[in-house]
């Protein structure tokens, strides 16, 4: 139980800068994921905090103390690595142990710690086999059990789930978000999977090419993206982007796609944009529905469009229809059979519709009533 | 996809087995038949006659050989736990800092590239109290007059000495492999585990250092156990029989007193030795690496 406090922070290696000035402030007991493409940066800010890299600049705090001269073992964390780095040669209970024996701890009170960790994690039955006759998931469950039995500070995750099938992978993340619940502890967790960003954290840390685009809670920066890049990078399919311009017309501002293909300029957002204004439209498949299928939009738009392409998943179906110049995907709940070229029409969510200014990306913020 | 061949693949190692048979097998039996028979040129009229185990009574009640076998054990029982350990103490010092590895690994395959016969001569000719640089330098500072070969005593150490700088690089260079090819995770979680320098040494690499550790006992016992050419070339075997190591004993009755029965049981026994040396370090490898993984 600790707050984590990362001011400036920065990693340098050579020429290359891997992580620019990162500043945050991670809560008591919150769950807070570092997500990105690969090389942003994000395990390297872990390892910063673990205390596995040297910080560039900048300063973090554990607690309420500076840490960057302590090594890993004065500042009271624990890890749980990608490819569990179990030590080989040594039992479950071995494993478990270790770092309580390092910190001689009496063999009676580590006998308890590693029953009761073996218990949280139900790895009882395997406490005496070696990790190369276990699974996966097993495996995973034992480098948790290495780091909840030391009762760290903070908890850092570094991709636990990337080895793991996909099955697995749902299964594990539950036991995670589960154990959080059970254990209160802070927890860094990193990952590129925006899926389980958006499932575990409390916040969420999304990071390019060294520096954070955007923090914020899952609702947050799925509804109200800060830029392009964590548009396009949260939410599955991703966000449906257009360029357009903001034009003039009888009934008011419009979004001019080409000469044929508009769409109104949602009233939210009416007086933060001026005609010529160049922009990029986001509306997420969502938003984009085939009419009678869920709830009629507020604020919409309609037209009709051929379906290109039919993805059939269970309870939805995506839909990919032209959309004036370029095509989107556009999302069908309760879905009926539909064929390849068949034509609808299409209700567009204009509540839900994203502005981005086209040269610097950043999302433009409207105004709600 | 199995094809079947006929004798089920069998022809395709005979080319190799008639090889094997031809040079190891057919000498190794002709020696075992010398060994049961009365074969020496001092007494050639008795040559031929069959003794029975004669030859191998007369070696188990010889104290020479006796001799030999106690030379051959002490100069592996120093010469071995200095190598490992100095080896692995330089492995695990070069792993720490890997620029070290660039300026000390072509010194260390010096003296591994070398011939026995080459680093024999080198040390006796070094050694040599008249005119050996080495063995100047010694005589001078009053350590050795007689040179190192000298006496008995200094001889001896002086071959394991040979041995340990011979050797020592070979373990370092295994070791340091088989360090640099692990797993980089377990020190990590260590690190953070709060693990010391020691601890990791202790708890991490040393029980994952512990096959290759076998595999380089094994090599290292038998071939210090077969050492002839270096040492037979610095003292042959001298001063006395201070180095009279049991390869060094097994020359002398076969090429130097021309005893050839009775060598040949000698060559025999000691074949017996290291057969037998070998397969119980096996077997305990295989115990201590079978408990574990």
């Amino acid at each position: 139980m600790a707050k984590v406090r990362l001011e400036n922070v920065s990693k340098v290696y050579g020429d290359v800068v891997a992580v620019r000035d990162i500043e945050l402030e991670i809560d008591h007991n919150e769950f807070v994921v570092l997500v990105g493409p690969s090389g942003c940066g994000k395990s390297t800010t872990l390892r910063m905090i673990a205390g596995l890299e040297e910080i560039s600049g900048g300063r973090i705090h554990i607690g309420d103390r500076v840490v960057n001269d302590e090594p890993p073992r004065m500042r009271n964390v624990a890890m749980v690595f990608q490819n569990y780095a179990l030590y080989p040669h040594m039992s479950v209970r071995e494993n478990l142990a270790f770092g309580l024996t390092l910190a001689r701890m009496p063999r009676r009170e580590i006998d308890l710690k590693v029953a009761e960790a073996a218990d949280i994690l139900g790895l009882d039955e395997l406490l005496d086999r070696q990790p190369a006759q276990l699974s996966g998931g097993e495996r995973q469950r034992v480098a948790m059990g290495r780091a909840i039995v030391r009762h760290p500070d903070v908890f850092l995750f570094d991709e636990p789930l990337s080895n793991l099938d996909a099955q697995l992978r749902t299964q594990m993340r539950t036991e995670i978000k589960r154990l959080h619940r059970k254990v209160k502890t802070t927890v860094v967790y990193v990952t590129h999977d925006q899926v389980e960003a958006m499932t575990l954290a409390d916040r969420v840390v999304i990071m390019r090419a060294g520096k954070v685009e955007q923090i914020g809670t899952p609702d947050d920066i799925f509804h109200n993206p800060a830029n392009t890049f964590v548009a396009r990078f949260i939410g599955s399919p991703p966000m449906n982007m257009f360029d357009g311009v903001v034009a003039d017309a009888a009934d008011g501002k419009v979004l001019r796609v080409d000469s044929d293909w508009q769409l109104p300029v949602p009233s939210y957002l009416a007086t933060r944009v001026e005609t010529g204004h160049e922009v990029v439209i986001g509306l997420r498949a969502d938003d984009i529905t085939p009419r009678g299928h869920g709830v009629p939009p507020r604020e919409g738009a309609v037209f009709e469009s051929t379906v290109n392409i039919v993805e059939p998943l269970g309870s939805e179906t995506l839909l990919f229809v032209n959309f004036g110049p370029s095509e989107t995907i556009a999302k069908m709940v309760r879905p009926r059979r539909v064929h390849e070229g068949e034509t609808l029409s299409f209700d567009v969510n204009l509540e839900e519709l994203k502005l981005f200014d086209r040269s610097s990306g950043q999302a433009i913020e409207g105004v709600r009533a | 996809m199995t094809r079947k061949t006929p004798w089920g693949g069998w022809q395709w190692l005979v080319p190799m087995m008639a090889f094997l048979l031809i040079i190891e097998l057919w000498p190794f039996l002709v020696m075992l038949d010398q060994s049961v028979h009365y074969l020496s040129y001092t007494q050639p009229g008795k040559n031929g006659q069959f003794i029975g185990l004669d030859n191998y009574r007369k070696a188990v009640f010889d104290d020479d050989l006796f001799h030999g076998v106690s030379v051959t054990l002490l100069y592996m029982l120093i010469a071995l736990p200095v190598e490992f350990v100095a080896g692995l103490a330089l492995a695990v010092l070069i792993s720490y800092h890997m620029v070290l590895k660039r300026i000390v690994m072509p010194l260390l395959l010096i003296p591994m590239v070398l011939a026995p016969v080459v680093v024999g001569l080198v040390a006796r000719l070094n050694l040599n109290p008249d005119f050996g640089l080495l063995g100047i330098m010694l005589r001078e500072l009053g350590i050795a007059p007689e040179g190192l070969l000298g006496t008995p005593f200094n001889a001896f150490l002086t071959i394991v000495a040979v041995d340990i700088w011979q050797w020592t690089p070979f373990v370092t260079m295994i070791f340091l492999a088989a360090i640099i090819g692990m797993p980089r995770e377990p020190y990590e979680a260590a690190v953070v585990d709060g693990a010391s320098r020691w601890h990791m040494f202790r708890r991490i690499t040393l029980p994952m250092l512990q096959p290759i550790i076998g595999v380089v006992l094994l090599l290292r016992l038998t071939d210090a156990f077969k050492v002839f050419d270096q040492v037979f070339i610095m003292t042959g075997g001298g001063p006395g029989a201070a180095t009279e190591l049991l390869t060094i004993f097994a020359y002398k009755v076969n090429f130097a007193y021309w005893n050839l029965g009775y060598g040949s049981a000698v060559v025999a026994l000691l074949f017996f030795i290291s057969f037998v040396m070998t397969f119980t370090v096996m077997k305990l490898i295989n115990r201590m690496s079978g408990g574990k993984t």
